[in-house]
């Protein structure tokens, strides 16, 4: 129910660079993720629509109102939005119910309003039959539901969650994952979410802030962001993917490490490139493509992770499960590429995809 | 598991040998008279050296001729007869055995009756026979032998002046005495051993009991250690039982066999509680309550029947309240205003705010005494001028109980200050952020989250706070006596003073005072136990500053006067005095001004030497404390031990004991019927000062390892890490803040400690507090308070060093 | 040639009869401890002093004879010791601390050993025991002590600085601008308070409790004189004596203190010195103990009592402490204290002291 604008936001901590110039528009309704590594400013950011952190310039809108910036700032309790932390946050002295009551609480309202309100977001969070239990006596799970809960009992306007899904285990995660969609949904609040996973991005988000060293590498939906990564940094961080340094050229890209070998591409680039393949693009074709021998083959049931030898290089390929039975390891094989995104190459890719904390 | 059983089978064992030979020693010590258990000791050693003695006499006597020995051998039997006419000791008996046997015996017998009580002989005599060569020596003796069995035969030179006048008995014995003399010369360990027996063999009867069994040889070694120290030897014994048989049943109980050595290390704490802290305190109750063997009501019942005594603990009980409410109440926003804000100065003020209880206690008080005396205080001849009053006494009056509780909270509110700011800066802040996005102010997070959550590290704050008021003698006799108000700290001393009949009130009286610090802490206990708070999780975490905006000036105004009138004003009151000749007049008023007290004092070796003494007393009872401090907590909070709260009981009440009485229950205790015997050394004011402020570190340490989360520690467990390891590498470091409050809160007050250490102290273990307070009482009063100022640099100083050293991790 | 040599065997003679004497305390040997209440200051002066004298006894504690606290807690400290039979041995071997009445009972306990000496009724000008268990060997002074710089100041609030201990108590003026020492800590004090009771009666308690008299230590009360809170005080002669000296050697003449000997009288403290018996001492040398005690009464010893700010109790003595009056003028003053009194109903006039006064 709000929009949130950041106009040009940095952040400094002393000598400390943590956030570049954050410059974006997040839209009424919009499930936005800001995603990247531990230490990319990412928390940072979402501390500071929060209220918690005070920008070093720049300014902060919440629903078209200065929150941050020059001599403004609202503080947190008066922003009107609900927020998740990472360790859920919850107050062992107050049983499940206080908890979620707590900010009706203070808006001050009727008991009966109070009782409508709790018992209907706790139903939400299917914790309707815990509300007199206290946190200790609950799992990391349903604390977090808790916290959820509490965040939004208020109808906050914005709901800041940070990291909320770490500290569970898998099946629960992805239970999680779309409750908290659901949720969104039907309610219409707009979302900011922070996470390093890239499937919960790709899996919750209307749009994606992929966020390094303080900078957005690139922001648009899962889709654009998967397909299309503007550097090679966003195209490691989401999904798999494999780099071949290669000379583009006259229509192909040859990999001197392959023996020589090349394939078609009709971009632009020329020079020295990094073909970026991911290693479910990659199929084996009956002729034509890259010749290799095929290593490995690690059979998971619904896909068969390969690895093919190309002169110097190993090559991951994905393909069907159903491809385990048909080809045997050692023989020769040949791979074709469905989709392939083409890099210059300015020799700063191992530093650039090594991960700063 | 069977080596374990095995082994603690065996352990016990040997406890219950030690216990039973100890007791039988105590048997053959009672029937045999002596003194104490030193006499067996002395024996043990005197019959080594009477042994040498006698081989060396023995040869010299060889060389005479038979008549002579004989002679001399009737003359010796004839002094010894003469010596113990009348004894119970059968010397007939003694001699009874033929040849050389009687002989020696004799001699030996002869050796030790004139050693101890032969006639003196003159020291002229004395030099120039201890300078005689061996050679010259041997001749010398043989002569006196000659002459002792001959009175015809004349006399060596060196001899004729002692023995020249005299005739028969007198001259034999005299002559017996220098042939002693002359054996013993330069013997100085000789003289020792011959002193320990006169202590502790009184009376002619028993010591010729000593003779006898130090001629026959009597003692061994094993009968010397068993009979001899028989009292240590039950105490170890006893020890050593209760110990395996404890252990046995927590591992039973734990159902895990192996040898750790977390064991080790916890039953010897509570070895050393038992015997240091139990020990003096059951002692003091039983000389209470069984005050002639039966027990008895009527110490309790006469102390309760004086008005005088309901009013000391009526005003105890509210004062020690009061100042526990109001301390904390000043304590927890200052923490939180400090910790947790952004006001101008933290730092400045986080430093400034811990000082008061720096100084002596009754260095401050005389410094409130000064401000608010009802007559001439400062402040009170401000007010007159400020609100045009007239001339008469008031308007405030520090000689009142309202004037004793401030003065009380200035000087105890740092305690929960310090408890509560540590644990503030752990805190978790996402649980104040959560309440912050939920709408809530800052100031209603406070009072929703924050002190709610803050409660376990609230209550330790309090609980010492309290009880230190409680406990206090200084501030009440300083500011309460002389305006008649009365408490039970002094009117245990007023009790002592009055004789042996006082000293069982004195206890009766510091027993009420046990008991409601006792009371205190199980309240409290309870009231924790339900609430388990959890705040520092594996996160490091940076505390959350709130914003104060539009209050950050004034409340770092308000703050600023605060401080001000809580800790510059009377220290700033003890500066200037120090610097006066005239108290009555301003520093500033002409020819009033002198530095001569500051260098007087810090001139002389004295200060140095006292100094030195402090430091390391304090610091070895800080570091001691501290270790206790965390194996108990750890016990406490780690373990699932049944009976795991009674050290801690047992510590806490030793802190809610007034120091006189500590000092005396340690007095009585410590000088040997026990075991132990630490009196007069360093060690028995150690343990003074950690009896009397452990509590001080160790609820520090609990209420912060309360706040972590097992996990942490299961963690390094499980990555294979030994408790010991896991103790040093991981929740130490967590709670290392905390460590160091603890560190310093027994470290200062035992620096400057007084009442204890002016019973318990010699001539070597002078401390600064000590010395202060013979300034104070014997001097005067700017010398002490220059004393006392110096005092508050150095402690100062080594808050700055330890900071700079630790890298801001240890200080207060 | 004769007259020559028998002035040479005269001089001999003197000479060996010197060295004798100088022998004799060369004889004394062994450990000595003492426990004692005198000005740390006085007891370093007197630890050299009998080292120099006794050069063969050893310091018994650490390097020095004596042990040093105030007298309250020496006293505490003993009964410590005691144990509660009463059967302990003590830590010492002789006493210089308190007042006679605390001698009674140790007496009374068993715990004092007898000694003599000589001419005893001709060498002290105080009271002593006739069996020979305790001696006085300095006297205390209680008097009151007021500050003249300030004189004119009471007198515009109308308080008179008071002259006697009579008015002390009874002047209705002092009300709150009095203070003196603990008689429940303080032996002296306490050894006043008998003396007063028995000159004035009952009703001098009432009194001073009637002018709320603030009760305090020596140095504090100075500094209520100094600064004006206080017009009179009840005090040792020996506290403004050494305030007195210790200012003027530092080079300040002192204009703002001053004693005032009373003019119902003085009360006179004599203080004993004890030896422990035998069986309870530490060191069992009564030989030396009974040596340094009659050095005590000597005047060398003395001298070093008068250095203590304090007076001798020999009858000789001339010579006062510093800036004190002539002790034979004292005596004649000296209100008296009952001792047995002191010892015996200690209870009942503790007792009655806190009803009155404390109350």
């Amino acid at each position: 129910m709000a929009t949130v604008t950041i106009r040009h936001v940095t952040k400094c901590f002393g000598e400390n660079t943590v956030l570049k110039d954050f410059d974006a528009v997040f839209g009424d309704g919009e499930f936005i993720t800001l995603l990247g590594p531990s230490g990319c400013g990412k928390t940072t950011m979402l501390r500071m629509i929060a209220g918690f952190e005070k920008p070093s310039s720049g300014e902060l809108y919440i629903d078209e109102q200065l929150v941050s910036g020059g001599k403004t700032f609202v503080p947190p309790e008066k922003r009107g939005v609900g927020m998740v932390f990472q360790s859920y946050a919850v107050w062992p002295h107050m049983n499940v119910f206080e908890n979620v009551a707590y900010p009706l609480r203070i808006q001050k309202k009727s008991k009966e309003q109070i009782r409508e309100a709790v018992e209907r977001v706790l139903e939400i969070v299917h914790l309707t039959p815990y509300a007199e239990r206290l946190p200790n006596q609950m799992s990391g799970g349903q604390q977090q539901r808790v916290a959820l809960a509490r965040a939004l009992v208020a109808e906050p306007k914005l709901l800041l969650l940070d990291e909320p899904l770490s500290n569970l285990d898998a099946k629960l995660r992805e239970t999680m994952r779309f409750e908290i969609k659901e949720i969104q949904k039907r309610t219409g609040i707009t979302v900011v979410y922070v996470t390093h996973d890239q499937t919960e991005a790709m899996a919750m988000s209307d749009r994606i802030f992929v966020i390094n060293r303080g900078a957005v590498q690139q922001e648009g939906t899962p889709q654009e962001i998967y397909n299309r990564p503007s550097n090679p940094f966003v195209a490691d961080f989401l999904g798999k993917v494999d780099f071949f340094r290669g000379e583009a050229g006259n229509g192909r890209i040859v990999f001197p490490k392959m023996g020589g070998q090349s394939l078609p591409w009709n971009g632009t680039l020329t020079g020295k490139v990094l073909a970026a393949i991911r290693p479910e693009n990659f199929c084996f074709s009956a002729e034509g493509g890259l010749k290799g021998q095929l290593e490995t083959q690690y059979y998971l049931g619904d896909v068969n992770d390969c690895r093919v030898r190309i002169g110097e290089t190993r090559v991951r390929v994905i393909t069907g499960g159903y491809l385990y039975g048909e080809m045997k390891t050692g023989q020769e094989v040949a791979l074709q590429a469905r989709e392939m995104m083409v890099f210059p190459d300015d020799g700063t890719l191992e530093e650039m995809l090594t991960i700063q904390t | 598991m069977k080596r374990t059983k095995i082994g603690l089978a065996l352990c016990f064992l040997a406890g219950l040998a030690m216990v039973l030979a100890g007791i039988q020693g105590q048997k053959e010590l009672a029937e045999s008279g002596f003194g104490s258990e030193n006499g067996y000791q002395a024996i043990y050693a005197l019959s080594a050296d009477v042994a040498e003695a006698w081989g060396s006499l023995e040869t010299e006597l060889a060389e005479l001729s038979g008549a002579e020995n004989t002679a001399a051998d009737s003359a010796a039997e004839a002094l010894l007869q003469e010596a113990w006419k009348g004894s119970k000791e059968n010397l007939t008996e003694i001699l009874n055995g033929a040849g050389n046997q009687k002989k020696s015996t004799t001699w030996k017998l002869l050796y030790l009756q004139e050693t101890l009580n032969g006639p003196k002989v003159p020291s002229a005599v004395k030099k120039s026979i201890s300078g005689m060569s061996a050679e010259n020596g041997k001749a010398f003796r043989q002569a006196l032998i000659r002459s002792m069995g001959d009175e015809s035969l004349g006399l060596p030179a060196e001899a004729e002046a002692a023995a020249g006048g005299l005739t028969g008995p007198e001259r034999r014995e005299m002559l017996a005495q220098l042939i002693v003399t002359s054996q013993s010369a330069g013997n100085a360990e000789y003289t020792e051993h011959v002193n320990q027996l006169k202590k502790s063999v009184r009376g002619k009867e028993l010591q010729r009991t000593a003779f006898r069994m130090i001629a026959g040889g009597e003692i061994n070694w094993i009968r010397q250690i068993i009979i001899g120290n028989s009292r240590t030897v039950i105490l170890i014994g006893v020890l050593l039982m209760l110990d395996t048989l404890v252990l046995a049943l927590l591992m039973r109980a734990e159902r895990n066999w192996r040898m750790d050595f977390k064991w080790i290390m916890i039953l010897g704490i509570v070895d050393f509680l038992l015997v240091f802290q139990v020990l003096p305190v059951i002692y003091m109750v039983i000389r209470a309550f069984w005050p002639e063997g039966e027990f008895s009501l009527t110490t309790v019942e006469r102390l309760f029947s004086y008005p005088l005594n309901w009013e000391a603990l009526k005003n105890t009980l509210i004062a020690s309240f009061a100042t526990m409410i109001l301390g904390t109440l000043i304590a927890f926003p200052l923490a939180w205003l400090v910790g947790r804000t952004n006001l101008y100065g933290k730092k400045f003020f986080r430093a400034l705010f811990v000082l008061t209880y720096m100084v002596p206690p009754y260095v401050g008080a005389m410094a409130w005494l000064r401000l608010m005396n009802p007559n001439v205080g400062t402040i009170n001849q401000w007010l007159r001028v400020i609100f045009h009053l007239s001339d008469t006494p008031g308007p405030l009056n520090v000689y009142t109980v309202p004037g004793m509780i401030w003065v009380l909270t200035t000087f105890y509110y740092p305690y929960a200050f310090i408890t509560i700011s540590r644990a503030m800066e752990k805190m978790d802040p996402s649980l104040e952020e959560a309440s912050r996005i939920s709408g809530a102010t800052p100031v209603k997070t406070i009072f929703t989250v924050t002190l709610p959550m803050m409660t376990p590290s609230l209550i330790a704050g309090a609980l010492l706070v309290f009880i230190s008021a409680a406990s206090c003698y200084g501030i009440p006799s300083i500011i309460g006596t002389p305006g008649n108000v009365n408490t039970v700290t002094t009117r245990i001393v007023e009790y002592v003073a009055l004789g042996q009949q006082g000293l069982n009130d004195a206890t009766g009286l510091a027993i009420f005072l046990m008991v409601v610090a006792l009371g205190i802490l199980f309240l409290s206990d309870v009231v924790l136990a339900k609430k388990q708070y959890i705040t520092v999780s594996g996160k490091s975490v940076q505390p959350a500053i709130v914003d104060l905006r539009g209050w950050r000036t004034p409340l770092t105004i308000l703050v600023s006067l605060f401080a001000g009138i809580m800790v510059l004003l009377p220290f700033a009151t003890i500066l200037t005095t120090s610097f006066k000749i005239d108290i009555g007049k301003s520093m500033l008023a002409e020819g009033n001004f002198t530095t001569a007290n500051w260098t007087s004092i810090f001139s002389r070796g004295e200060t140095i030497s006292c100094l030195k003494n402090s430091l390391i007393f304090a610091a070895v009872a800080a570091t001691v404390g501290l270790i206790i401090a965390c194996v108990m907590s750890y016990l406490l909070q780690r373990t699932r031990i049944r009976g795991r709260t009674i050290p801690n009981f047992l510590i806490t009440l030793g802190s809610g004991t007034p120091s006189v009485v500590i000092a005396l229950g340690l007095i009585m205790t410590m000088r040997g019927n026990f075991g132990v015997n630490i009196y007069n050394t360093a060690y028995i004011l150690i343990i003074a000062y950690l009896i009397k402020y452990l509590m001080m570190g160790m609820r520090t340490v609990v209420s912060a390892m309360s706040q972590i989360h097992v996990s942490l520690e299961e963690c390094s467990q499980v990555s294979g890490a030994s408790w010991l390891r896991t103790m040093f590498r991981i929740t130490g470091p967590l709670i290392f803040p905390s460590i160091a409050a603890g560190w310093f809160l027994i470290f200062i007050p035992s620096f400057y400690e007084l009442s204890m250490t002016t019973l318990l102290y010699s001539s070597t273990t002078k401390t600064i507090g000590y010395q202060l307070y013979e300034y104070w009482t014997f001097t005067s009063q700017p010398m002490s308070c220059a004393m006392a100022f110096g005092i508050l640099l150095i402690v100062i100083g080594l808050n700055f060093v330890l900071n700079r050293l630790t890298k801001g991790e240890f200080s207060i | 040639m004769k007259k020559g040599m028998s002035l040479l065997l005269v001089m001999v003679m003197l000479l060996s009869v010197c060295t004798g004497a100088l022998a004799v305390n060369e004889d004394v040997e062994g450990e000595l401890v003492i426990y004692t209440s005198m000005y740390p200051e006085i007891v370093d002066m007197m630890d050299a002093a009998i080292k120099e004298e006794f050069p063969n006894l050893k310091p018994g504690i650490d390097g020095s004879f004596f042990f040093q606290s105030g007298s309250g807690k020496l006293i505490t400290k003993i009964y410590g010791e005691m144990g509660d039979k009463r059967d302990q041995p003590l830590g010492c071997d002789m006493f210089l601390v308190a007042e006679p009445s605390f001698s009674l009972e140790l007496k009374e306990y068993g715990y004092l050993h007898q000694f003599e000496v000589e001419n005893a009724d001709t060498l002290l000008r105080f009271p002593y025991d006739e069996e020979g268990y305790w001696y006085p060997v300095r006297v205390c002074n209680m008097v009151l002590a007021y500050n003249p710089e300030m004189v004119d100041e009471w007198a515009a609030k109308g308080i008179t600085i008071p002259k006697s201990f009579h008015d002390f108590a009874y002047d209705p003026a002092l009300k709150g601008y009095i203070s003196m020492g603990d008689p429940m800590t303080s032996g002296t004090a306490y050894a006043a308070v008998v003396s007063l009771l028995g000159k004035y009666g009952e009703e001098y308690l009432d009194k001073l409790g009637e002018n709320k008299v603030m009760r305090e230590s020596g140095s504090t009360a100075i500094a209520k004189l100094q600064s004006g809170e206080c017009a009179a005080i009840m005090i040792l002669e020996e506290s403004i004596l050494k305030y007195l000296h210790d200012e003027e050697a530092k080079g300040n003449p002192v204009t703002n203190l001053e004693v005032i000997y009373p003019e119902d009288g003085v009360v006179l403290i004599p203080s004993t010195v004890m030896i422990v018996a035998e069986e309870y001492s530490k060191n069992v040398n009564t030989e030396a103990a009974e040596a340094v005690a009659q050095w005590l009464l000597s005047p060398a010893g003395q001298e070093m009592v008068l250095k203590g700010y304090m007076h001798s109790t020999l009858a000789e003595m001339t010579e006062v402490p510093y800036k004190s009056v002539d002790t034979n003028e004292l005596i004649q003053k000296d209100l008296g204290v009952d001792w047995e009194k002191a010892y015996r109903e200690r209870e009942s006039i503790n007792n009655l002291w806190t009803l009155k006064v404390t109350q």
